[in-house]
């Protein structure tokens, strides 16, 4: 097994909303005592429907915010709170690529402008011409024609925008990359181009990879460990294939089964068409009030990560208090 | 045109006139829609599926967007030689619509209640404001909100987006419209949500006998609502076919890329997902030959110069591909066993679990 | 493999029903719309309005007949060429018997000269304070936005008059005035824009590259709103004149003998029953400026707005 690279542990996110229209809901618990570990050259995937909190972690992976708990090590240093030369040596090893690629380049440079930004932001004694042959060189790795180096973003397509950014996050020779959701925004058509660049490029240089994605079936096809996210908090972790295979975490169950599948669903049940994501609570599992199975003590104390599944390997965790005591049954009691 | 045939779209062509050029959004669209089905429209952006489905509202954005062509054949009457008051006649009352953002469809500063309660005023201007008020709560528990009293009262804020979309929902089929028109409606919806719309989608479906146009860019949420699916590509429909056949047996070589570009939630993983070239063309390029003919493995020289006859099939099904046309010159280059290439490997399971 | 064959269709022939003929190719002509449209949607207004202004202010000195300032009481209160004057004084005198087509021509390069300079002093000072106020946030942002709310409580005339009452009036004055006056404005919008563009994904890229707050501003920030800057400056350079004008007018702003259009009205007021054509020429002028420049900068940001731009 391959040593760590990135370890998440413990780490919350709160913001205190200044103008409270309720009394006692000004907190919010964006990011609530996330733990995991990347393994160098590793695919990890976070996964979470809209509020679950998994862009707010990447951006505190990223340092573009700081957590209000937990810690953060790459490579054994402590990121969290790093500030100067320790966060310009994190931001050489930790580049990313994100979902829109319109809003990522920036609209008025050239992409050679773009795509050089990080090594001319680190190492400014490069010289014109090797900076030239590197963009060059990255370009004709991404798929793309060295001749568009002068163009505007705007001069060229979604797909073709999504690649200058992929080439610009190699820029600084980076041993990680963070993928927050890089496919979601291109035609189907192009997605699978993208995809294939991406694995390609990481079994040539041997990257690390932490994806951020709502489609199961890309994460699949991408990651080997799996982290579903549900309001702030994990709700199951482990090999991708365990877990959408033999999804254990209701949550994860639900998603696994609304996932689009290319089948036809004759008379799909209608159960529970009212509950939806309501708000964080404090107490309890955030997913007790929509969950089937839920009992009394799901709604007084929150369910610790605990070791579930048939092949029982100590990777894959689920935090419900229904699973601790005995396997679900396959439909929900009535 | 067959008795069960509800809606047909022949060779229709709306162009956008843009200061950058004209846009063929969509040139020479051909499918039919019949009573009581579930049709799944999908494409890439661009293809214009939505421009479509505009057109068939008549309310393509004038003045730019512009029907040059073909006809909208509901019922039998063309849509395209109606006035705007006749149109308004078809709107809402036999054509029903949902569009993608659920916020926007809803006017923020009235409460859901006294926008149903409008819809419904249509169809029986003489109810009374209590009656109408009793039907508007019918309309909201059918469509699977619980507590409808209370939340008539609600503003369009206080609901989440998948409750709004089933607001839209409600109000798309309180005048019992004979087509139901969903463009992109689970878009903005997270996976949960829209598992459970798509499910409310089927059911007012049966429940009103309505046709269902459900439009999409992506081939699995069709799959799963829809009897038959027809998939568009540069502003003309491709392939039409029932989905268990669109599903197995693909005739045209962009829905079999398409569904070789995917990554699948369960059986075997592809190593390799399979690479469709380039990007979708440019619709602003006036074009001869099949549009698809510059990314496709199998064109040959014919495709790239003239664009193939539609071949229709006995049990409705259609395919605009020379590989398709009998006694056609098969296209140079073209194999019969179809290959398609870069797919590396199929591994199975176990193989994808090694860790 | 039986993933892949089974996707192999066969090609059967028995159950086709019909072939029917491709939808006949339509060649459109691409480029006709598109000039008609252009056309339509130039300035032409606005530029047939700004362009004679724009003339006399920067050729002017080549272009006048007469000396602006040359006084000559034989030629008082003559009237212009259209109210049955002589070509030798187009636009008739004054009645110190000054040629009004020379003052006007002086007059337009000294009150341009001003709008342009008040509003560029304008622009530059406020967006630093916006820029500095949307990118610091905090309590700079708050202080520095109650100063621009403060600002903007003030009326213009009042605070010139009390300007003027401090360092006495003249062109300084009128520049400080258009200054104080119009930089609370930019200060708000390009505070708002920054806000918007800090959102941006490149802005939080660029942090990840591990740049500098400065690049961010300079390379990321800045030239992004310079569109929205340009189109404030426009729109604000007719308003200039016409403060500009009044500020003459009140005696605060440009002192004779100097051409000024401002002080063109305030000497022709009290000929107004005899010689109404003294005040009314330099008033045309102001108004054809004021007008020309908002159709200019409402053209300009339909144009650089890239949501607006497709149609």
């Amino acid at each position: 097994m391959n040593p760590p690279l990135l370890e998440v542990r413990g780490v919350g996110k709160t913001f205190v909303l200044r103008h409270q229209r309720r009394r006692g809901h000004n907190i919010v618990r964006a990011v609530d005592n996330v733990s995991f570990v990347v393994r160098k050259g590793e695919s990890v995937g976070i996964a979470g429907e809209s509020g679950s909190g998994k862009s707010t972690l990447a951006r505190i992976i990223l340092r573009l915010d700081r957590p209000t708990d937990g810690e953060i090590r790459f490579a054994g240093e402590d990121i969290a709170t790093a500030e100067g030369h320790e966060l310009m040596a994190y931001r050489r090893q930790v580049q990313a690529v994100f979902q829109n690629s319109s809003s990522a380049l920036s609209p008025r440079m050239r992409i050679r402008d773009i795509i050089a930004e990080p090594l001319i932001v680190q190492q400014s004694d490069t010289s014109p011409a090797e900076i030239d042959r590197r963009v060059d060189d990255l370009l004709g790795r991404v798929g793309l024609s060295p001749q568009i180096r002068l163009s505007f973003p705007h001069e060229l397509s979604g797909g073709q925008k999504q690649r200058v950014a992929i080439a610009r996050s190699l820029m600084v020779r980076p041993s990680m990359l963070v993928l927050d959701e890089p496919v979601s925004a291109l035609d189907v058509s192009v997605r699978s181009q993208v995809l294939n660049l991406l694995l390609d490029l990481q079994e040539e240089r041997g990257l690390t990879y932490l994806m951020i994605a709502h489609d199961l079936a890309i994460l699949r096809h991408v990651t080997t460990y799996l982290v579903i996210m549900y309001l702030g908090r994990i709700v199951e972790q482990g090999p991708t294939e365990e877990i959408l295979g033999a999804p254990q975490h209701p949550y994860t169950r639900a998603l696994v089964a609304a996932s689009p599948r290319l089948e036809r669903i004759e008379n799909r049940v209608l159960a529970a068409l009212d509950s939806e994501v309501t708000s964080t609570t404090d107490d309890g599992c955030a997913y007790a009030p929509r969950c089937p199975w839920a009992e009394a003590r799901c709604h007084e104390e929150v369910p610790r990560l605990m070791v579930v599944g048939e092949h029982a390997t100590a990777a894959h965790m689920a935090a419900c208090h229904a699973l601790q005591a005995v396997s679900l049954s396959e439909t929900p009691p009535a | 045109m067959s008795n069960d045939t509800l809606l047909e779209i022949k060779d229709l062509r709306t162009y956008v006139h843009m200061r950058a050029g004209t846009v063929r959004a969509v040139d020479g669209a051909s499918f039919i829609i019949r009573r009581g089905e579930a049709l799944g429209l999908v494409g890439e952006s661009g293809s214009g599926k939505s421009m479509t489905c505009m057109a068939i509202m008549r309310v393509e954005p004038r003045p730019a967007a512009v029907i040059e062509g073909g006809q909208i054949l509901l019922e039998g009457e063309n849509l395209i030689d109606k006035s705007l008051e006749e149109m308004q006649q078809v709107r809402g009352r036999r054509i029903g619509m949902i569009l993608q953002d659920p916020l926007n469809s809803l006017n923020p500063v009235l409460t859901i209640g006294n926008q149903l309660i409008e819809a419904l005023r249509l169809l029986e201007p003489g109810a009374s404001k209590a009656d109408l008020r009793r039907k508007a709560r019918a309309a909201l528990e059918r469509v699977g909100i619980t507590n409808a009293a209370s939340r008539l009262d609600s503003y369009p804020f206080e609901f989440s987006g998948g409750m709004c979309q089933r607001v839209t929902a409600a109000m798309a089929v309180a005048r019992h419209p004979t087509l139901l028109i969903a463009d992109e409606p689970t878009t903005a919806l997270d996976v949960t949500t829209q598992a459970r719309f798509l499910g409310l989608l089927d059911q007012l479906r049966r429940e009103e006998g309505m046709s269902l146009l459900l439009v999409s860019h992506d081939l699995g949420i069709v799959a799963e609502t829809c009897d038959r699916v027809a998939v568009m590509y540069a502003g003309r429909v491709v392939e039409t076919g029932v989905t268990t056949q669109i599903l197995s047996a693909p005739r045209h070589p962009y829905t079999r890329a398409l569904m070789f570009a995917v990554p699948h939630l369960h059986g075997p993983r592809t190593k390799r997902l399979y690479q469709i070239r380039g990007e979708p063309p440019s619709v602003r390029a006036p074009t001869v030959g099949c549009r698809f003919a510059p990314r496709c493995d199998q064109a040959g020289d014919l495709c790239r110069v003239q664009y193939p006859p539609t071949v229709h099939y006995a049990n409705g099904d259609t395919v605009a591909c020379w590989l398709h046309v009998p006694d056609a010159a098969a296209p140079a280059g073209a194999s019969h066993t179809l290959p398609l290439q870069r797919v590396d490997s199929v591994v199975t399971d176990a193989e994808g679990c090694g860790k | 493999m039986s993933e892949m064959s089974r996707l192999h269709t066969p090609l059967g022939r028995g159950d086709i029903s019909q072939v029917v003929p491709a939808p006949e190719e339509l060649q459109v002509d691409a480029a006709a719309p598109r000039k008609r449209r252009a056309v339509r949607r130039a300035p032409i207004l606005a530029l047939f309005l700004l362009t004679p202004i724009l003339v006399f202010g920067f050729f002017g000195h080549f272009l006048m007949p007469h000396d602006p300032t040359m006084i000559s009481p034989v030629h008082a209160l003559l009237p212009p060429v259209f109210a049955g004057g002589t070509w030798e004084y187009a636009l008739g005198t004054d009645h110190m018997g000054r040629d009004l087509l020379s003052r006007l021509i002086d007059g337009a390069s000294n009150s341009l000269a001003v709008a342009f300079f008040g509003v560029a002093l304008a622009g530059a000072f406020g967006t630093a304070i916006g820029l500095t106020a949307g990118y610091l946030r905090g309590a700079v942002e708050e202080l520095l936005m109650r100063l621009v709310d403060m600002q903007l409580a003030i009326p213009t005339i009042l605070l010139a008059v009390l300007l003027a009452a401090v360092i006495g009036g003249g062109l300084t004055t009128v520049i400080a005035s258009l200054m104080i006056t119009f930089w609370a404005s930019y200060a708000r919008v390009v505070r708002g824009e920054t806000l918007i563009l800090m959102q941006r994904d490149y802005v939080a890229l660029a942090r990840v590259a591990g740049a500098s707050r400065w690049r961010i501003v300079r390379l990321h920030v800045l030239p992004n709103l310079l569109s929205v800057v340009v189109v404030l400056a426009t729109l604000q350079l007719g308003a200039a004149v016409g403060i500009e004008a009044a500020l003459t007018f009140l005696g605060l702003g440009i002192q004779p003998p100097a051409s000024a259009w401002g002080l063109m009205i305030s000497d022709g007021k009290l000929y107004m029953s005899q010689a109404w054509w003294i005040p009314t020429i330099p008033g045309i002028a102001i108004v054809m400026t004021v007008l020309g420049s908002n159709l200019l900068g409402d053209w300009l940001r339909d144009r650089l707005d890239p949501r607006l731009s497709q149609l």
